[in-house]
This record gives C-alpha cells, structure tokens and sequence, in this order.
C-alpha cells in the first residue's frame, strides 16, 4: 500500500492527517490546511501534464501557368528591399529608402500568396494624412514639415503571414484574499490561499506577421489593425499601378513572433477570468496551438521615404484604414525653447503664489 | 530691545519665503520637463504590438474548466501602536 504524503502549500514542508479532524494543521508553519482541498489540488496537478505545443505548417501554393508572365523584380543595391513590379516599369526609385533602383531579373520562384486586401484609400488621401500626421507637433523641425518629398508616396502590397490557431490553456493560479480587523490591543491580517485552475481555448484569425526584410516589423506592426475579413483571392490584376515586397522573411522565421503574441494575448485572456482575489500569481500557464493555419497575404500600404539631416525617415500609412505612423525628427532648439518658455510663465505664476501664501 | 525681538522673526519669516521660493522654482522646473517630454512624444508613433487581441475571434472564448479551491489560512496579528497623551 503506498503512503500518501501531502506537502504544505505554504512553506513545503511535510504533513500529517490529524486523526479525528477534517483539517490539517502544518507543524512548520501552523497553517490551517483542509484535507478535502488538499486532495483535490493534487488530483489536478496529477492529471495536469505539460502541453505546451507551437508548431506550425505552412505548404504554400505555386504560381498558375501565364502569372508570372509580365511581371519583374526589381532590387534596390542600397538598402537591399526587392519589389515586384510590372515589366515595363523601368527604373523608379526605391519605396523603402528613395534610391534609384533598377529592373533586375524576370519574376520567377516564391510562393503564390494565397489572398490580398485590395488598395482602398489612394495617393491624395495618403497625403491628407501626412499632413495631419505633421499637424499639433510643436517640436517638429519647420525644415522637415517644408521641405519634405510628399510626390516619393508609393503605394506597396507588403508580404504578411497571416497565422489562424485555436490556443488550447491550461493555467495554474495561487491566489490569495485577505481580511483585516483590529482589535482594542491587535491589529490582525488574515490571508486566505487558493489554488485556482481555468483550462479552455481561444481563437485567432490572421495574426499578421511581417514577411519583408526591407521593411522594420514594428512599423508594420504599427500600422495595425488589418481588416482581412475584406481579403479577396490573389489575382495579378491588383497589383497594377502599385509596387510588391516581395517575400524574404520565410513563415518559419516568423513562428516566434506569432507564437509570441497568441500566447501573450491568450495568457492574458484567462487571466482576466480570475476574478475576486487580492492577489493572483501564474504558477503555470501552458499554450498549445490547434487548428493552425498559415496564409500568404499583401497587405496594402503606403509608404514615403524621406531624408532629413543624414538621416532617414520612413512614413507608412495604412492602405485599408488610413492610420498612418512614422517617427519625426526632434527640433533641439525648439525643445528647449518651449522648455524655457515654460518654465518661466510657471516660475512666475507659481513664485508669487507661494510669497502670498508663506506671509 | 524691539530691534533684538524684531530681527529673529524677520529672519524666520525671509527663511520661509526662500523655502517657499525654492519649491515653487522646483514645480516649475518639474511642470517644463512634463510639458516638453510629452511634446516629444508626440513625435514617436512607431511601437512594438505585444498582444494579438485585435485579431481574437468574436466569442471563441471558451472555458472547459475552472475550480477555485481553498487551501490554508494563516492569520497574523502585530500589537497597535499605544496612542501617547501629548498633554504631558
């Protein structure tokens, strides 16, 4: 027969069943422990096994026969960005810094994408928005706002993956609830412990990851949300008038960051059903992703390229909903000029406010 | 006799002007350094996405299972402070 020993969830230390009583009571710590919990718990974390599980599969699907005819890829010798563009476009300059650029092979090789989502908003409502993103910023080089390049606008189809999963979680809480009262000679703090257990799942559709190594992943993943319930079936058709990445980020290299934000989103999830604790702590919280499916998508986006002071300075708005993002140069000067202005109207105010005050 | 009893109340009231001064020069200068870094913010729109809740299905949220067991309870008590009789 084997012997059952039961360890304090408090301090770890062994304990004993106490004959004649339904508690427990820890000999180290003298924590109230109740038989019929402490059983439960471990019958939970018996059955619980690892199942942390994050892979993915991707096949892809090839170009149909004629496709390919037409199109061309065209490399930038500066910063390295390919795009895909008709054959007939000749040399143009680079979306991603401004350099020249120029044809370089036919198209051939790389996936089919399997969706697009259609340009929705054009040239001059990407502009309007380059306005608006300048407009309120005090500390914004007059220069930059002047002289900048507003006819580089270039409309992109930039290559996602787009990862759909179900995140199967399993999580583990201790969490605590605590009480206090006084007395005439004692202050007291009870702190009641709980083991709190949630498991269920969660789905996502078309997490996007950015599939361009010419363009920084956290301005595309600025530029979100991406409505992909507007995608439509890839035709060659859409991409006419506008410039295509085309892919150089494989979808495995960009596991991790899917995996990443799944897990992150969902961790948080079940968390938020733990509700009426003082405290909560994981213990354990483990993902595993079902259902997993892996689409091929550009996505649509504006992009302008300008260089300011040595530096570039690259702006892209969001072809679908017209959020645009871009970091803008500081004005040192005009930092500190406000910084001074300020200071001063609020030293005076704030000055005479304490000399009336300390008579 | 009015001058030596005048100049020490003099010097206690300036003392608290000064002090008084100095705190208002340091919210001053704390109020600039606020206003100007949030001006300076404004020029950064570009930020990592941590979380993918922008693209959880619309009520997939399924829960299997969920316990709440209680475990232990642990009491501590400390001795409140003895209140002192300030009238000496």
């Amino acid at each position: 027969m084997a012997l059952i020993e039961y360890k304090c969830p408090n301090c770890g230390g062994p304990i004993n069943y106490e004959p004649g009583t339904r508690d427990m009571v820890c000999p180290y710590c003298d924590s109230t422990l109740d038989l019929e919990a402490l059983k439960a718990m471990d019958d939970l974390l018996a059955n619980d096994q690892e199942t942390e599980s994050l892979d993915w599969q991707y096949a892809g699907q090839n170009w149909q026969a004629g496709e390919e005819a037409g199109m061309a890829v065209y490399a930038c010798n500066s910063c390295g960005g390919e795009i895909i563009g008709d054959e007939t476009l000749g040399a143009t300059t680079c979306p991603f810094c401004g350099n020249r650029i120029v044809i370089s092979s036919k198209f051939s090789g790389a996936l089919r994408p399997d969706l697009v989502v259609p340009f929705k908003l054009n040239k001059q409502e990407a502009l309007a928005a380059l306005e608006r993103h300048y407009a309120g910023k005090k500390l914004l080089p007059k220069v930059f706002r002047d002289k900048n390049h507003l006819d580089e606008i270039k409309g992109v189809y930039v290559p996602f993956w787009l990862f759909d999963a179900t995140a199967d979680v399993k999580a583990e809480y201790g969490a605590t609830k605590v009480r206090r009262w006084s007395d005439s000679s004692y202050n007291y703090t009870e702190t009641s412990h709980y083991h709190v257990h949630r498991a269920g799942d969660l789905a996502f559709d078309h997490v996007p990851a950015d599939g361009s190594q010419a363009i920084d992943d956290t301005l595309m993943e600025s530029l979100e949300p991406f409505h992909t319930d507007e995608a439509v079936d890839f035709q060659t058709a859409y991409l006419a008038g506008y410039f295509a990445n085309k892919y150089d980020v494989s979808a495995e290299a960009c596991y991790p960051r899917a995996n990443e934000r799944i897990q992150t989103s969902s961790k948080q999830a079940f968390r938020n059903t733990v509700k009426g604790y003082s405290s909560v702590s994981p213990k354990r919280e483990d993902v595993a992703l079902t259902d997993n499916k892996i689409q091929y998508a550009l996505l649509p986006v504006w992009l302008l390229s300008t260089s300011w002071e040595g530096n570039n300075y690259l702006f892209a708005m969001n072809g679908q909903t017209g959020k645009l993002v871009g970091d803008l140069p500081l004005d040192k000067k005009a930092y500190w000029s406000w910084f001074f202005r300020i200071f001063g109207i609020a030293s005076v105010i704030l000055v005479a406010l304490s000399q009336l005050l300390a008579r | 006799m009015i001058l030596t009893q005048a100049i020490p109340l003099l010097l206690q009231a300036s003392s608290q002007r000064l002090t008084a001064a100095i705190i208002a020069l340091a919210l001053a200068l704390l109020i600039a350094l606020i206003s100007v870094s949030g001006m300076k913010a404004k020029l950064k729109s570009v930020k990592k996405e941590r979380t993918a809740n922008q693209y959880v299905r619309q009520g997939s949220m399924n829960l299997r299972s969920q316990s709440d067991l209680f475990l232990h309870r642990n009491v501590t008590r400390s001795p409140r402070a003895a209140k002192t009789d300030s009238r000496g």
